[in-house]
C-alpha cells in the first residue's frame, strides 16, 4: 500500500490522485458504501447546478434531482447509517395512531474504521448547508421553481440528519446513565458528582 | 398498492406498512405528464403547480383529519391519499391520448369516484361519526381539483 502511494508520487499528477484514493479506499471498511453515500448526494448537486447546460426542460432537472435525492435518502438511512456508524432510526405507528420514533445504537464493535465514521458525518451535514446556500440564492433571484426543488432537497437531508443526531444523543444519555449506574456501584463518585454528570448531560443531549 | 385497487379488501393492518415512496413517484408521473402536454411556456408552471397542489393538498387534508380527532399518523394519512391518486394518474393517462370532451368528463369522473371511495375506506372509519363528513368534504375537493386539472390540461393536448 504504502508503496503504491511512492510510486505515485513518481508517476505523476493523475498516479499520484489514483494513489491518493486508493489509501483513503484503504482505510476505509466499506468503501462502496461509502461511494454511494456520497454519489447520489453530489450526484443531485451537479445535476441541479449543470442541469441547465444539458437539457433546458426544468422538469426533466426536477424529476432527475428528486429521484437522486430520493435513492440518497434510502441509501443513506438504510445502508449507510447501519454499517459505517452502527446507528439507525425509524418509525412505529401505535395502535392508537401516534408515532413511535425509534433510535437505535449498536452496542457490539463497530465494524467501521475512523475514516469511515468522518465521511459519513462530512457526507451527511455538508450538502445540506449546500442546499441552504443554494436556497438563499434561489430566494434572492426570486426562482419559486428550483425553490421548491430545493425546499425537497432540505426536508430529505434535514431528515437523516435529525434522525442520526438523535440516535447519538440517545446512544450518549445511554451512555451516561450506564457509566453512572456503574460509578454508583464502585461506590466511585459521590451522589453529587453523579447528580452534575446527569444535569450536564441533560443539558447537552437535550432538547 | 392492492388496496387502493380492491377497495373491498382494505384493513387497518395493511396500513401499518406506510411508506411514502408510492405517493412520490405517482405525483411525480402525475405531474411530469400533465406538464407534457402543457403549451411550451407553461410546462414549468404547470409541473409545480400540480406538484404543490398534490403535496400540500394532501398534508392539509391529513392535518385537517388529525385536527378533527382523527386516530391515525400523520404518514399513514398521506400515504393513503397519495396511493389513492392513483385512479386519477390513470384518467389523466386516458385524457391525453384525446377524445371528445364528454368521454374524457366520463373517465374522469369514474376515476374520482374511484379515489374518492377508496381513500374514504380508510379516513372514515379513523374520525368520530359526527364528524366524519366534515373531514370528507376536504378529501371530495382535493379531488376535484385534481380531476379538474386533468380535464383542462387534455383540452389543450393537440389530439383533441
Amino acid at each position: 500500500m504504502s508503496g503504491m502511494a511512492f510510486g505515485g508520487a513518481d508517476e505523476g499528477e493523475s498516479g499520484g490522485l489514483i494513489a491518493r484514493a486508493s489509501d483513503i479506499a484503504q482505510g476505509l471498511n466499506y468503501p462502496k458504501t461509502a461511494f454511494f453515500h456520497i454519489a447520489f448526494k453530489t450526484a443531485a448537486i451537479l445535476i441541479y447546478m449543470f442541469g441547465s447546460w444539458f437539457s433546458s426542460n426544468f422538469v426533466n432537472i426536477f424529476v432527475l434531482c428528486v429521484l437522486m435525492l430520493a435513492f440518497d435518502f434510502w441509501t443513506v438511512k438504510n445502508v449507510s447509517g447501519r454499517l459505517m456508524v452502527g446507528l439507525r432510526w425509524w418509525s412505529e405507528v401505535r395502535d392508537d395512531g401516534s408515532t413511535d420514533w425509534k433510535y437505535e445504537c449498536r452496542d457490539g464493535n463497530l465494524n467501521a474504521t475512523t475514516m469511515d465514521v468522518a465521511i459519513f458525518w462530512i457526507g451527511l451535514l455538508t450538502p445540506a448547508f449546500i442546499w441552504f446556500i443554494f436556497g438563499v440564492g434561489s430566494v434572492f433571484r426570486l426562482s419559486f421553481d428550483w425553490l421548491l426543488l430545493i425546499a425537497i432537497a432540505l426536508a430529505l437531508s434535514g431528515a437523516n440528519i435529525v434522525g442520526y443526531v438523535r440516535c447519538k444523543q440517545e446512544a450518549g444519555t445511554r451512555l451516561m446513565s450506564g457509566l453512572q449506574g456503574v460509578m454508583g456501584r464502585t461506590g466511585m463518585g459521590s451522589n453529587v458528582m453523579g447528580q452534575a454528570l446527569q444535569s450536564a448531560a441533560g443539558k447537552a443531549f437535550g432538547l | 398498492m392492492l388496496c387502493v385497487l380492491n377497495p373491498r379488501k382494505a384493513n387497518m393492518q395493511t396500513l401499518k406498512n406506510w411508506d411514502l415512496w408510492g405517493p412520490l413517484v405517482l405525483c411525480l408521473t402525475l405531474a411530469t405528464l400533465l406538464s407534457w402536454f402543457a403549451p411550451y411556456e407553461q410546462k414549468s408552471l404547470v409541473f409545480a403547480s400540480v406538484f404543490v397542489i398534490v403535496c400540500c393538498g394532501a398534508t392539509v387534508v391529513t392535518v385537517n383529519a388529525l385536527l378533527l380527532g382523527g386516530n391515525i399518523s400523520f404518514f399513514q394519512s398521506v400515504c393513503v391519499l397519495g396511493y389513492c391518486i392513483f385512479p386519477l394518474n390513470i384518467a389523466s393517462v386516458i385524457c391525453l391520448i384525446g377524445g371528445p370532451l364528454i368521454w374524457r368528463l366520463a373517465v374522469v369522473a369514474v376515476c374520482f369516484f374511484w379515489s374518492t371511495s377508496a381513500s374514504l375506506g380508510f379516513m372514515g372509519e379513523l374520525v368520530p361519526t359526527n364528524r366524519r363528513a366534515l373531514a370528507v368534504y376536504p378529501l371530495f375537493l382535493f379531488y376535484t381539483s385534481i380531476g379538474w386539472l386533468i380535464l383542462i390540461a387534455a383540452r389543450t393536448s393537440p389530439y383533441s
